[in-house]
Parts: C-alpha cells; sequence; structure tokens
C-alpha cells in the first residue's frame, strides 16, 4: 500500500520521523537513515510532485506548521556555524528536526553522547528565474493566497528590493552540506517550521522560517532539454530562423544579425576554467535610450526571460551604481548578497541606456570592477572582514549602451545595432505589447535554447587542422590577426554550431561563424 | 558522525595524587633559574634553596603573595614529568574541563603560606580575601567556610603540546566537545571586557550573615530568602538578602569571534567563523586582524529558556581559550614536510635546474624562455645590504615588460604575483582611492584614522606586479621613482606625515605608445616611459607579436587544442609544480652569496667593456638604452640571484657570464628582429659548441702546463651544482682530448640549454668531423685539435 505510506509522510513527516526513530536500534547514522528513506519513499515523480511547494506563490504561511513541503533554493549563506542537538531527549524521544521539547528545563543532565551536529545554512529562492521555469518546475501554483510576508532578512537576497522568501535551512545528515556552496541551486525537501535565528546576537531575536532538511536532491531544480533536439515537428533551421526573427523583430528593431548575437551570448556557459574558456560577453552598441514616458525596462530583457530559465536585468544608472551592492558582504559574521550573487546559468542584461550625468562614487567604482570582473575572468569576490575570497560564477553578460562602446566595461564582443525603424518605443515594450507565438512555437524556442545550453560541441582532427591553415593564412594577408581573434572566433564557432544543434564543428559552420564575425567587424568601420 | 561515548574509569582519587606530586615537584630546570635569583634576592627563607628549581611551587608561592595572577599548566612539562603524553596528558586533553577543577583543588591544597604580609597597597579585593581567609581558619569545624573558589585569585589555564597541529575552524566537530583543541584564525570582532560574575555574595538584612551562590551559566536566578541554618532559618525568619558588590568574585570576560583564514578555506567555499571566550587574565591580548593560534576548551552552551523550547534543545559552541599565540603578520603557511624537503634535494642535483624552474614559471604560456628566465630571477632576488651608515643598496630585482596587447604578459604577472610570498597584483590605473601608495583612512572597527598602505606597502618584501605601467598617474609614478631605489614610500596626508617601508620587487608591464609597436619609429619613441624611470628597471624586455608562419601554426594548435579537449595540451616538457618552486625560492632567499676577488675583478673589466661599447653605439646612433653605473648593480644583483638559485654563498663566474647574456637579451629585444638574425654566432648550435670547445681547452691547459690542480678546478665550475661524480676525475687525466659526456651534459644543461639541443650540436659538429663520439657514445673526442 505504498499510497498510504505517501500520505502519511506528506501528511505527518513527524510522526514517520519518530516511528523511524523508534524502529531504528543503531542511532549512529541515523541522519543518514532518514535521509536514505525519505529520498526512497519519494523516489517515484509523481509522489515527488505531490510534495507541497514552497514559493513565492506558497509562501510559509501558506503551509500547515511542520508540514513537509519542497523547496527550490539557491544557497545563499554556508558560513553559519554548526549547530549541536541531542538526537535522544533525557525521556527517550527524538530530538532534532525541530521537534519541541515540552519539559526543556536547562539545568536537565545532558548526556553528551546523544550530541550531533547540524549544518545551518541561508537559502532563497532562485533569484532571476523566470515565470515559465517556475512554473514548469512547481507546476501549475494551485492555491494563491499571495499574502506574501515581508522578509525580515532583506539584505540576504541579490535584489534588493524584491519580494523574496528566505529560508533558514538545518541540514542533519553529514553528507547533505559538505557540497553545498554558495549560489549552488538545489531542492530541499523537509519539516517547515519557523524559529529563532541561530547563533544570532541577543537583540534581533525575530522568527525566521526554518526548513529541517529530511533529504537534497537535484532534481526539479532546472529545466532541461535534450540536446540535440529530437522528434519535433519543426526541422532545425526553421526553429533557429522563426526564434531570430522573432526576437529581432519584437526586441531588436528588425536587426537579425544582434539577434543572432544575443543568442549566441544566450546559449553560452563557462567550459572549463583551466584554461580558461569563459562565455563570451556582448555588447550592443547604439541602443537608443528610452523615450521618455515610458519604461526603462528594454523589451529585450522581457523577451529573453521569456524563452531562458535564469534572467536578470541591471538597470544600469549611476544611482544605482552608486547605492546598490554588487559584491556580497560579510557583515558581523552574517553574509549580505550583492546584486552579482546569482546562481551559474544566469543570463544578465546590463542596460546601460538609462545612463545619466552624475558622479561615481568609490562604491559605484567597486560595483563597476565587480561587474567587469564577472564579465573577463567570471570570478566575483566576497568581501570577508581583513580579506577577499574569489569565487567562481558562470554569468553571460548582454551589455545595452548608447554609445560606441559601453561607459564602464570592457566586453568580448561589440555589436552596433542596425534598428529597421526610427522609434525607440519598440525597444522598450511592455510585457503585455510583445506579440507571443503561438504556444506550440514558443515550446519549441524553449526546447531549442535550453537544449542548446547544455549541448557539447566536438571538433575533429581535420576541422582543427583545417582553422589552423585558416589562420595561417590569414595571419599572412593582415598582420594586425592576433591570436585573440583565433581565440573569439573558435568560441563563437563553436557557440554558432551548438545554437545550430549541431554536435560537431564543421568547416562549413566555422565559415559561417567566421562571416557573421565578419559582418560584425564592418558595421563597427 | 557520532560522538564518542566516554567511558570513564578513571580513579580521581589516585589522580588528585599524581597532580599533586607533579606540582610539587616538577624541577623546571635552567631556563627558570633567572626567577630563582629572584628570589633569593627578595628573601631567604629556609626552604628557598630548595624550591628554586620548582618551577610550579615556586609560582604558587607568587601567587599566596599576590604577585601573580596565571598559573599555566604546560602540557609538555606534564609529559616530560610523567615521561608519557598517553596517561594523564591524554586525559587532561580529552576531559580538560574536569582537570581545571582537580588541578585547582590540588592548588587550594598546596598553595603555601604568603610570605609577604597583607599591607594597604594590595587590592580592596585581596584584603577581602585576606580577612575570609582568616574568618575560615578561625571557624574551622564549628562552621561551614568559604566556598574554596571564592578564595582562589588566580586563573589556571593549560598551555598545549607544542606538537597540536591548528586545524581550522570548518574541521571542528562535534567529537572535540569537551577537548582541549588548537585553532588557527583571524580575529575579526572583539566585544568590550565585561565583569563575568563568578560567585553572587548576599547578606541578610535580619541576621548579617553572608550567603553565597555559584554562578556558572550566563543566566540565574538571584536567592532571595535568607539561607541561614543557625539564625534565621531556625527562627523561621524570612530575612530578605542584598547583593554585595564588593564580595562578588567578577572574572574579566571578552568575546571574541575568529574567521578561518584563505588557505583554510576549500575552493569555491566560504570562510566561517567561531564564537571565543576569553576569561581572566588572557583578556585584552587579541585585536581585530590579529592572527592567532588558540588553545582552548571546545564546549556546548545550551540554549535556554524560550529558545529552548522551541528549538528542542540545541545547543550553541564556543571556545574557552587557555592560551594565545599570536601568529606574526607574514607568516606563510610554508611548512616543510619530510617529502617537499625530499623533493627539494633532488631538485638541486638536478643539472638542468636553473631551465626547469625557468620552464615551471606560468608553464601554460608558450615560449618566452628568457623572460620566464628573468622573471626566476626575481622572484629570488639579489642581496639587500645595509651599510654602516645606514644607507641601503637595494638587491630586489625591478623587471618591465613591454609589448603588443595580446602576448600574455598579464597572465605572466598574475602568476608572478600568486607564487610570490607576498604578491600584490594590481594595474596601474588603480582601483580605488588607496592606489599604490598609502592613503589615510577611517577604520570600519575602532573608528580612528589609520594609515592605510596600498598596494607597494603592502608587497613590502614581497613583489608588486603592476599591470598597465604607461597609464599610471603621475603622483603614483613619482612615488614609484622613490620605492624603486629608495624603497620606502613617504606619506603627509591629514596631517599624518611618515614614511613608510616598501622594500619591493617591480614588475611592471605596459603597452607600447600608440597601443601597438610600431616598427616605423625608434624603440626608444615606442617605450612610453620617462628614462629616470627605465634605468631603474634592471631588465627590459620587448616582447611583440610579428607573425611568422610556424610560430602562427603552433599557436593556432594550441588554441584549436584547448578548444578541441577543454584541457592545455601536454606540455613537452615535465615542469615543478608550484609548491616546490616557492619552498625552493624560499629557500634560495635565505643564502647570502659574496662575490669573490676574481670574479669581482671579472665583473669590473666586463663593465668597462660595457660602458665603451655603449659610447660607441651612441656615436652610431643605435642606442636605444645607456649604460650607467646602475647596470653595475644590476650585473651584481642578477649574478647573485643566480648563485642564490644555486643554494651557493659565492657567486661563479659563470653566473656573471648568465647575468651579462640576460642583460644583453634584455638590450636584444629592443633592437629589430633584422639585427638579430644576422648575427649567426648567437644561434643556440654555436653557442653549444663553444661551451664545449672551451671545456677542451680547460683540459688541455690543465693536462700540459700549470699541474692538475687548476684542471680539477676549471672542472669543478663546469660541474656546477651536480658535483657528485667526482670518482673518475684522475682515469681520464691522461686522455686530454676526451671529454666525458656526463660532464658535458652536467655543463651544458646548468648553462640553461635543453638536451635536445645538445644532441643536435654534437650531430651537426659530428657531422662536419669537428668530434666523435668514443667509448659507447659516452665520450667526445676532438679530432682536429
Amino acid at each position: 500500500m505504498p499510497s498510504i505510506i505517501r500520505m502519511e509522510e506528506i501528511v505527518n513527516p513527524t510522526k514517520s520521523l519518530e516511528e523511524l526513530f523508534e524502529n531504528q536500534t543503531d542511532l549512529t547514522d541515523f541522519a543518514e537513515t532518514v535521509e536514505q528513506h525519505f529520498s526512497e519513499a519519494f523516489f517515484e515523480a509523481t509522489k515527488f510532485q505531490q510534495i507541497p511547494v514552497l514559493n513565492l506563490q506558497n509562501p510559509s504561511g501558506a503551509h500547515p506548521p511542520r508540514g513537509l513541503v519542497r523547496f527550490r533554493g539557491m544557497i545563499q549563506d554556508p558560513s553559519t556555524s554548526t549547530e549541536m542537538y541531542l538526537l535522544k531527549l533525557p525521556n527517550g524521544k527524538l530530538g532534532g528536526w525541530g521537534i519541541e521539547h515540552p519539559d526543556a528545563t536547562t539545568n536537565d543532565e545532558i548526556d553528551y553522547s546523544n550530541l550531533r551536529e547540524c549544518n545551518v545554512h541561508w537559502a532563497v529562492n532562485v533569484p532571476g528565474e523566470t515565470q515559465w521555469a517556475t512554473q514548469e518546475l512547481d507546476g501549475e501554483s494551485t492555491s494563491n493566497d499571495s499574502k506574501i510576508q515581508v522578509s525580515t532578512r532583506p539584505h540576504k537576497y541579490p535584489e534588493a528590493g524584491r519580494d523574496h522568501i528566505g529560508v533558514q535551512l538545518k541540514l542533519y545528515s553529514g553528507s547533505q552540506n559538505e557540497s553545498l556552496k554558495s549560489t549552488d541551486i538545489a531542492t530541499f525537501v523537509g519539516i517547515l517550521t519557523s524559529e529563532h535565528l541561530s547563533s544570532s546576537e541577543a537583540e534581533e531575536q525575530h522568527e525566521v522560517p526554518t526548513l529541517h532538511v529530511l533529504f537534497t536532491t537535484k532534481r526539479c531544480t532546472e529545466v532541461s532539454r535534450p540536446f540535440p533536439v529530437s522528434g519535433t515537428s519543426y526541422t532545425s533551421e526553421t526553429v533557429r530562423l522563426s526564434l531570430l526573427r522573432w526576437l529581432a523583430q519584437e526586441a531588436l528593431s528588425g536587426d537579425l544579425d544582434a539577434a543572432e548575437w544575443v543568442l549566441l551570448t544566450a546559449i553560452a556557459r563557462t567550459q572549463t576554467r583551466h584554461p580558461p574558456i569563459y562565455p563570451p560577453s556582448l555588447t550592443i552598441s547604439h541602443f537608443p535610450p528610452p523615450p521618455s514616458g515610458s519604461s526603462s525596462q528594454p523589451t529585450l530583457s522581457l523577451a529573453l526571460s521569456l524563452v531562458l530559465t535564469l534572467a536578470h536585468t541591471l538597470p544600469i544608472t549611476v544611482d544605482y551604481l552608486n547605492s546598490r551592492k554588487f559584491n556580497p558582504e560579510s557583515k558581523d559574521e552574517d553574509l549580505h548578497s550583492g546584486e552579482l550573487q546569482l546562481p551559474k546559468g544566469t543570463v544578465l542584461v546590463v542596460a546601460e541606456t538609462g545612463l545619466q550625468e552624475g558622479k561615481v562614487l568609490e562604491k559605484g567604482l567597486m560595483n563597476i570592477q565587480a561587474l567587469q570582473e564577472v564579465m573577463s575572468s567570471q570570478t566575483l569576490a566576497y568581501a570577508f572582514p581583513f580579506s577577499r575570497f574569489t569565487f567562481p560564477t558562470d554569468i553571460s553578460c548582454i551589455v545595452l549602451c548608447q554609445g560606441a562602446k559601453s561607459t564602464f566595461f570592457k566586453t568580448d564582443i561589440i555589436v552596433p545595432l542596425k534598428p529597421q525603424s526610427t522609434e525607440p518605443s519598440n525597444l522598450y515594450k511592455s510585457t503585455e505589447e510583445i506579440n507571443l507565438p503561438p504556444p506550440e512555437e514558443l515550446a519549441a524556442f524553449r526546447d531549442w535554447i535550453v537544449g542548446a545550453r547544455s549541448g557539447k560541441i566536438q571538433i575533429t582532427e581535420d576541422v582543427s587542422k583545417f582553422i589552423q591553415q585558416d589562420f595561417v593564412n590569414d595571419r599572412k594577408e593582415d598582420p594586425s590577426v592576433t591570436s585573440d581573434d583565433l581565440m573569439r572566433r573558435m568560441t563563437i564557432a563553436k557557440l554558432y554550431a551548438l545554437s545550430m544543434h549541431q554536435e560537431n564543428l564543421t568547416a562549413d559552420l566555422w565559415n559561417k561563424a567566421k562571416s557573421l564575425d565578419e559582418r560584425r567587424r564592418l558595421r563597427s568601420t | 558522525m557520532s560522538l564518542p561515548v566516554v567511558n570513564i574509569n578513571v580513579n580521581y582519587d589516585s589522580e588528585l595524587e599524581k597532580i599533586e606530586r607533579f606540582l610539587s615537584t616538577f624541577d623546571g630546570g635552567a631556563s627558570d633559574l633567572a626567577y630563582g635569583f629572584a628570589d633569593l634576592d627578595l628573601d631567604d627563607h629556609e626552604g628557598m634553596q630548595r624550591m628554586k628549581n620548582l618551577k610550579y611551587m615556586k609560582q604558587l608561592q607568587r601567587i599566596a603573595n599576590r604577585e601573580q595572577q596565571m598559573l599555566v599548566i604546560d602540557l609538555e612539562d606534564i609529559s616530560d614529568y610523567e615521561k608519557t603524553a598517553t596517561e594523564l596528558v591524554h586525559r587532561i586533553r580529552t576531559n580538560t574541563r574536569r582537570y581545571v577543577q582537580l588541578f585547582c583543588e590540588v592548588v587550594d591544597k598546596l598553595i603555601p603560606v604568603p610570605t609577604k604580609d597583607i599591607s594597604e597597597q594590595d587590592e580592596v579585593i585581596d584584603v577581602i580575601l585576606h580577612q575570609r581567609r582568616e574568618r575560615n581558619d578561625r571557624t574551622e569545624g564549628v562552621q561551614e567556610g568559604f566556598p574554596n573558589h571564592l578564595l582562589r585569585r588566580y586563573n589556571l589555564y593549560f598551555q598545549p603540546l607544542h606538537s597540536d597541529i591548528a586545524s581550522a575552524v570548518r574541521d571542528i566537530k562535534g567529537t572535540h566537545l569537551g577537548k582541549l583543541i588548537s585553532v588557527r584564525g583571524i580575529v575579526t570582532r572583539v566585544s568590550e571586557v565585561k565583569p563575568l560574575l563568578l560567585v553572587n555574595a548576599y547578606t541578610c538584612d535580619v541576621c548579617g550573615s553572608e550567603t553565597f551562590q555559584d554562578i556558572s551559566s550566563k543566566q540565574f536566578t538571584p536567592i532571595f530568602d535568607c539561607q541561614n541554618e543557625s539564625e534565621c532559618k531556625k527562627n523561621g525568619i524570612r530575612g530578605s538578602l542584598h547583593m554585595q558588590t564588593r564580595a562578588c568574585r567578577f572574572s574579566p570576560f571578552q568575546e571574541v569571534k575568529i574567521q578561518e583564514m584563505a588557505d583554510q578555506v576549500p575552493v569555491g567555499h566560504i570562510p566561517r567563523s567561531m564564537t571565543v571566550h576569553v576569561n581572566g587574565s588572557l583578556t585584552r591580548q587579541m585585536n581585530p586582524g590579529d592572527i592567532v593560534q588558540l588553545g582552548g576548551i571546545f564546549l556546548p552552551v545550551p540554549y535556554t529558556g524560550f529558545q529552548a523550547v522551541r528549538a528542542g534543545l540545541l545547543t550553541d559552541t564556543y571556545l574557552e581559550v587557555h592560551h594565545i599565540n599570536q601568529l606574526k603578520k607574514q607568516y606563510t603557511d610554508l611548512e616543510l614536510t619530510p617529502e617537499i624537503q625530499r623533493k627539494l634535494d633532488e631538485l638541486r642535483q638536478d643539472p638542468a635546474l636553473y631551465q626547469k624552474l625557468a620552464q615551471s614559471i606560468a608553464p601554460e604560456i608558450y615560449g618566452h624562455l628568457d623572460v620566464k628566465k628573468a622573471l626566476l630571477l626575481l622572484l629570488v632576488g639579489g642581496v639587500t645590504k645595509t651599510m654602516g651608515d645606514g644607507m641601503k643598496i637595494r638587491g630586489d630585482l625591478n623587471v618591465c615588460l613591454m609589448g603588443d596587447p595580446g602576448v600574455a604578459k598579464s597572465q605572466l604577472l598574475k602568476y608572478i604575483s600568486k607564487v610570490a610570498p607576498r604578491g600584490v597584483y594590481t594595474t596601474g590605473k588603480g582601483s580605488s582611492g588607496v592606489g599604490l601608495t598609502a592613503a589615510v583612512m577611517r577604520d570600519l572597527v575602532t573608528d580612528e584614522m589609520v594609515l592605510e598602505g596600498g598596494a607597494l606597502v603592502l608587497a613590502d618584501n614581497g613583489i608588486c606586479c603592476i599591470d598597465e605601467f604607461d597609464k599610471m598617474e603621475e603622483s603614483d609614478r613619482t612615488a614609484i621613482h622613490e620605492v624603486m631605489e629608495q624603497q620606502t614610500i613617504s606619506i603627509s596626508k591629514a596631517g599624518i606625515s611618515t614614511t613608510l617601508n616598501a622594500r619591493t620587487s617591480i614588475l611592471a608591464a605596459a603597452n607600447p605608445l600608440y597601443g601597438r609597436y610600431n616598427p616605423k619609429v625608434s624603440p626608444v619613441e615606442n617605450i612610453n616611459l620617462p628614462a629616470a624611470l627605465l634605468s631603474r628597471f634592471d631588465l627590459m624586455f620587448l616582447i611583440l607579436d610579428k607573425p611568422s608562419r610556424d610560430e602562427d601554426e603552433r599557436l593556432a594548435q594550441h588554441v584549436t587544442h584547448v578548444h578541441m579537449y577543454n584541457a592545455p595540451p601536454d606540455l613537452e616538457y615535465d615542469t615543478i609544480e608550484p609548491l616546490l618552486v616557492r619552498h625552493y625560492i624560499a629557500g634560495a632567499r635565505q643564502k647570502r652569496p659574496i662575490v669573490p676577488p676574481e670574479v669581482s675583478q671579472y665583473v669590473v673589466e666586463s663593465y668597462v667593456r660595457l660602458r665603451k661599447q655603449s659610447k660607441e653605439e651612441e656615436e652610431q646612433k643605435k642606442s636605444h638604452s645607456y649604460t650607467s653605473a646602475r647596470t653595475l648593480l644590476g650585473v651584481l644583483r642578477l649574478a647573485q640571484a643566480l648563485a642564490r638559485l644555486r643554494y651557493s654563498d659565492m657567486v661563479e663566474q659563470g653566473d656573471v657570464d648568465e647575468a651579462l647574456r640576460m642583460m644583453d637579451v634584455s638590450k636584444e629585444s629592443l633592437y629589430d628582429d633584422e639585427d638579430k638574425e644576422k648575427d649567426h654566432d648567437r644561434s643556440v648550435v654555436s653557442q653549444i659548441y663553444r661551451l664545449i670547445k672551451e671545456m677542451g681547452k680547460d683540459r688541455l691547459g690543465g693536462g700540459k702546463g700549470s699541474g692538475r690542480r687548476k684542471a680539477k678546478r676549471a672542472k669543478r665550475i663546469g660541474r656546477g651544482p651536480g658535483g657528485e661524480r667526482d670518482m673518475d676525475d684522475d682515469d681520464d687525466e691522461e686522455e686530454d682530448e676526451e671529454l666525458s659526456m656526463v660532464d658535458i651534459r652536467a655543463r651544458v644543461l646548468a648553462a640553461g640549454f635543453t638536451e635536445v639541443q645538445l644532441t643536435d650540436t654534437i650531430l651537426q659538429y659530428e657531422n662536419l668531423d669537428v668530434w666523435t663520439r668514443v667509448a659507447n657514445n659516452s665520450k667526445l673526442r676532438f679530432i682536429d685539435t
């Protein structure tokens, strides 16, 4: 009767936890036993889907106390020190997992051999996750009370001022926590309670949502699509082309080449760190400023969030630079988030178009430096007292700027925009004004992009020889071609092949990619 | 995961005896003699003579005399005394809190009668203690006296064993609870020192008797009713109690946070911190920013009150400090393990060491061997001398790399800044207000003005790598002038005027004027830096990006390989891992080689020759650089660095030759390629040939003329560091025209050539019938001499 067990575990997880405890004689690895038991119980996808979701539509208030929830979150702060708990209470009952101890007298003699430790992390809902991705991963939102509690710790979320869910995680099993790093995404299944902040100073004693994790899984953390795409009614060329057309038409004033560059940047991921092969950063220059009165959010970021899973926009203005914090910073043993503490695989649109004259202060300069570092070396420095630590990131950046090049940032590729219409308002349409393609076509777009992001590309010996020869010939004709050009072209050609959903880089694709790059160069001059 | 269950089958009575025996008879040895003499002066008590060497008894006497507050029990002493570290020492380390109590009990028993009487100079608390003790004596047996710890005026601490390895914060787990552990970290926050109540004292307003309450946790419930059995309780009166602050016992208390250091955090993780409690005399010894190694007990503290109800008996943990060891600020984690030592020894035997070390610098960057050699010498550095009159001669080398964009200058710089013990990487544009020189800033923690060192000051005794040197601000560049020769920075800002040390090597990278090197104008015009600054660089390399078929092909191959396999291609040569390089350089830097007279003569001759050459060039208007006294010092520095690299205390002629060659190469890189190619004599093959020929000449001279001694000496020089194979020396002596291949290889590799180049040379000249290989290819014979 598996369905009954499952229901029991969802309705009253505490009870099944206690039952598990009573049937256990050897308590040495109890936390691991719990992890194993629950992950097996929810192994089937149908059962897993039935676990209530903790998200913005269903915040912690919408769940019963001590109810079982699953929460897809980004680790924001894994630096909190560990906590000790009594696994076996003096009365012989199970402790830990937030189980209340009705007669807690502190002077009870504690049997120290029953003390276990658990790790305390802070997690937030995934920043930059687009709406459709949330829907696909969490299923259709059922209840919609939408009474989002104001988070008591807004400084722990990268997008300052946005509604979000922050949860204190308590990880009991040793295997769960060692691998979790900052900006990692995982799905946590556990018992939701409300507790004091662990090891906080006495003056800030407010309660925060706390998830006593039963098991952690990578399931349902990312939208995934196969590469190369197969079995759709669309043939490869047509999907790509209609995607480019749609992107160009809706967000880039009809500039197909620019749309192609955006697509290439959007599917780029960090390949290796040693030697460094990072996603190229892109500047779309000569991007008209928003007409007065309309929103400063470029349509491009809205359009991208319709097809990508993780997309975020930074509207750069002097004020924004001077007031926000891009780097995470640790203050009083509490890691405050920064705008760039984003999960791996985020596509970041940096909209410089609203920039006005002003004075960039030191904080602004630090922010510029931080973003530049993300673009050029895919690292982000976290500030700690007396030291700085750099952490790897994987963020593809698209800069939109008014001039011939970005005011602040140096990018690998600069593409001047050639708008077909001179009406700048086309570039700043709101979500409602975007002409959506038919649903099945939109789904095909998403399959296409998400699939391409996960693809791997092969280069055969022959093609490699061909490229080498090509480079040597180019150098002969034009000595100003440098190894940097070759490296950039290699990256572009690989992305081009990926965007075609091809598994191999061919000479033909190389030439096409090269001519795309050549067209771009001609535009710039 | 589970915590250890301690089976306590320890007989604490016998432990008490053991402790008593240890404390009363441990002989501190000669090291404590100074104390002994001091005591002798003080007074000649009868037992003093005997007690003079009893380390702990002597301290107890001082405690009794109210002259000492801290009693530190060194676990090393116990381990010496017991001749083992397993018995008592082990039990102390695993159950420290209990043993603090046991030791205190013994100390209370052993504490001698004060030899000094109480006087008006003593503190109030001491007077009260004195009164109490007297009362305790009077009421002996009649009435319950004062609790023992109320009378204690010492803090007992354990000092961990020297062999204890300091762990990182994240390695401290639940299994360490109750144990004496060592942790290393950086202090990030320090609270004020607050009084911590240990014993609360009350007096009854009815009967006047004193009541004492032990406080062991953060919170306690005060007693309200008089507990006096003989008065209030007997009479059924509920006398109310009043707290007496003066009679209470307090201890200074401080809460400190420490954080893991960069080297303790696994890659990609966030440093963790730990709460540390400091009591008694150990307070006020740590400041934010200090790097400390702490010994202490790892303890849990249960949540109390409401929090405990909700959280279900969770506990916080903290470290109760017993011992503070302040580590030096420039602490480097270069720990010499036996394995590394073995590898280093092996490395030192390698004749091709110079080459190998140079190749190991930024191995992923192709070619540029001479530049890498220069960087290696930069890492090693020359010897800094301070003259009697306070004048200093700089030993640090300064190197400038100049070249087209995209020739991996920045990568080289970054590599060096990582490998160097105190490397700082910065760009000339300056990242923020602090910049290259120092700035006056408001400290966030203490809120006072502090002088904050810029990159140059931070790199004191290290290497400062400055990228985009040409784009540096004028003010910073002026400061660089001072740093590069005087090695100091003068500041006068916000009322603070001072000179900071900046004993740093400068590694600069610059782009030519207008971005790319323009071959149509002269090098001087391309190099966009003032001559005064240029002359301060010992070596300067111009790295140009010129299209050449071979190079281009190789480069394209490299790039495509990287993209094909997402991994760098395997290197054609083996490299030495960075850690080993760092160790080797650290060892080399400890040498202080000197220049012997005959070598110094050679240097003088070379300098004179250089000056002459420079003059000639100037007349021909071909000169791009200028030979000055600074050049001479530069040659000496380079030669010293080369000697250091051999772990030698003596600069040899070969070192000077190589130094001159480096200078030459550095200068030559400024000329056009065409000039270089004409000079056939410079090819590798002919250089090796000349080297071997010279060896043959030495041998010849030695055999025929001035006797064996000279011949041997020449050979020794040839062998360089690999001078172990001296055995067959005398056998060879007869066959004058034959050279051992082993010797040749050692000499050629030591001069910085590769095996392949050597084989090439031998084959080429063999084909020309200049020499031939004999004795199964182990010897080389000149055919026509």
